[in-house]
């Protein structure tokens, strides 16, 4: 279970979550969408600590840190909760596929190497990457490392996963083999969170959708309703632009 | 123009010149050990936010980076004793090699604060993200990358620092300039020894370039698409 109240956080005078309250059940699949600049981003990254929160509290399966007091132990503790998959992939430069699955397997988790490969390697088959454990992130395609982002998080068997916009980098042509990866994902009753901006894939994807704006929560509910009904003007006024532009 | 090369004399002294050569590339890569060792400290300390010693650190970058080698070596080796008596028994190879040291840490320094800053942010978030500590990601993820960075310019310090031993024949030290010298005052056949010295350096700073190129290819490798 996820849990976060009152978060905030401004850079500078800009203030990007304005007392932002969270709650996701484990298994949920929850798809967060709005404008960019909306502070959905930020909230993401607040949740591992990428960004530290001005104040707030987070409730992350056995983790529960409060921002006000929080020590480098607790930050250490939650950070261990959760993995994300980010826009950018961020895959290990200097190390390979496989690598990238294990390393932190072996190096946070202390597992053995030959026990953390056998990980590693079911992982990899799981997306789809069976003929690529020792390539280098440069010599695979953008979806592939993506799909190597996503076999890293899921490795570490997180109480659940952050996508940062996973496909927003992607060229159009790897986009559905990374949104199908994701699926798979989430029916195996996997915790996810997942930025984005592929209103169908939230669609089919999650069972919850939040719409954020400047800062603030909008509207929460099913997506068939957030979508097909929303309450909110600024919901609808969000959803109508989209539509201008297909 | 007088054109008496004597060639017999000037193939004659190699043996004796060669003599010193691995003394002079011990004195090089000592002191490029303990610059690497001291560079890195010094790197790691200003990008850190730890007050004082971030001040301290630019202020020894700063000083070893102006004053010439042989006022530093003179410095060590003739004026330290001075003020501490204790120092009075410093060898003067240890001078030598303290100096270079001293002042090679400083240049590599900045090689590897520049190297450490071309790391992208995402590599360190993306260890932070599976559970990583700073420190596994600093050695696992982000030295290693660094790494490839810096070795071009640090090569540059090495080589640097091969032809700087030489000066530490104003020390007293017998090295590979310092024996040349004996040879070229014995014989008085200047040219022929110098000019048998300069290719001796010119050899040795080929190989180091050649064992650089065999280095960066293979740090290289994740990298190529």
């Amino acid at each position: 279970m996820i849990s976060v109240k009152n978060l905030k956080k401004s850079f500078g005078k800009n203030t990007v979550l304005n007392g932002v309250d969270l709650h996701v059940e484990r298994g949920d699949v929850l798809a967060i969408i709005g404008p960019s600049g909306s502070g959905k981003s930020t909230l993401l990254r607040c949740l591992n600590l990428l960004e530290v929160p001005d104040e707030g509290k987070i409730h992350i399966g056995a983790t529960n840190v409060d921002v006000a007091t929080m020590g480098r132990k607790d930050v250490h503790n939650l950070r261990q909760e959760t993995a994300m998959v980010f826009q950018n992939y961020n895959l290990f430069k200097n190390k390979t596929a496989l690598q990238n699955v294990t390393e932190a397997l072996i190096v946070a988790k202390k597992m053995d190497k030959q026990e953390a490969e056998k990980i590693g390697k079911e992982l990899l088959v799981k997306v789809g990457l069976e003929d690529k454990f020792h390539q280098y992130p440069s010599t695979l395609s953008g979806g592939q490392q993506q799909r190597v982002g996503i076999a890293r998080a899921l490795a570490v068997k997180p109480h659940a996963i952050l996508f940062d916009e996973p496909t927003s980098a992607l060229d159009p042509e790897w986009v559905s083999e990374v949104l199908q990866v994701i699926k798979d994902i989430a029916k195996q009753n996997t915790t996810m969170i997942i930025v984005t901006h592929e209103m169908k894939f939230a669609e089919e994807v999650a069972n919850r959708v939040i719409f954020m704006a400047d800062g603030n929560i909008v509207e929460e509910n099913e997506p068939k309703e957030l979508f097909h009904n929303p309450k909110s003007p600024r919901t609808k006024q969000f959803l109508k632009s989209l539509e201008r532009d297909e | 123009m007088n054109l008496e090369l004597d060639f017999g004399y000037f193939v004659e002294i190699f043996p004796a010149l060669l003599k010193l050569i691995p003394f002079t590339l011990f004195l090089a890569v000592i002191s490029m050990v303990f610059s690497v060792i001291g560079g890195l400290i010094l790197a790691l300390i200003t990008r850190s936010n730890i007050p004082v010693l971030k001040q301290l650190a630019t202020i020894y970058i700063s000083f070893f980076r102006a004053i010439p080698t042989l006022v530093q070596l003179f410095l060590i080796y003739y004026g330290l004793p001075q003020i501490f008596p204790a120092l009075t028994g410093m060898t003067a190879v240890t001078a030598a090699i303290l100096g270079l040291s001293l002042k090679q840490s400083a240049f590599l320094a900045e090689i590897f604060r520049a190297a450490l800053n071309s790391v992208e942010k995402g590599q360190v978030e993306a260890c932070l993200s599976v559970g990583m500590t700073k420190a596994q990601a600093l050695r696992r993820v982000v030295l290693p990358q660094a790494t490839r960075n810096a070795i071009p310019a640090s090569s540059n310090v090495f080589i640097g620092l091969i032809k700087e031993t030489s000066l530490a024949f104003t020390l007293g030290i017998v090295e590979l300039f310092a024996q040349g010298k004996i040879l070229a005052a014995s014989s008085l056949k200047f040219f022929e020894t110098y000019l048998a010295l300069a290719l001796l350096y010119w050899i040795l700073i080929i190989i180091v370039t050649l064992i650089q190129q065999v280095i960066e290819k293979r740090m290289e490798k994740p990298y190529i698409s």
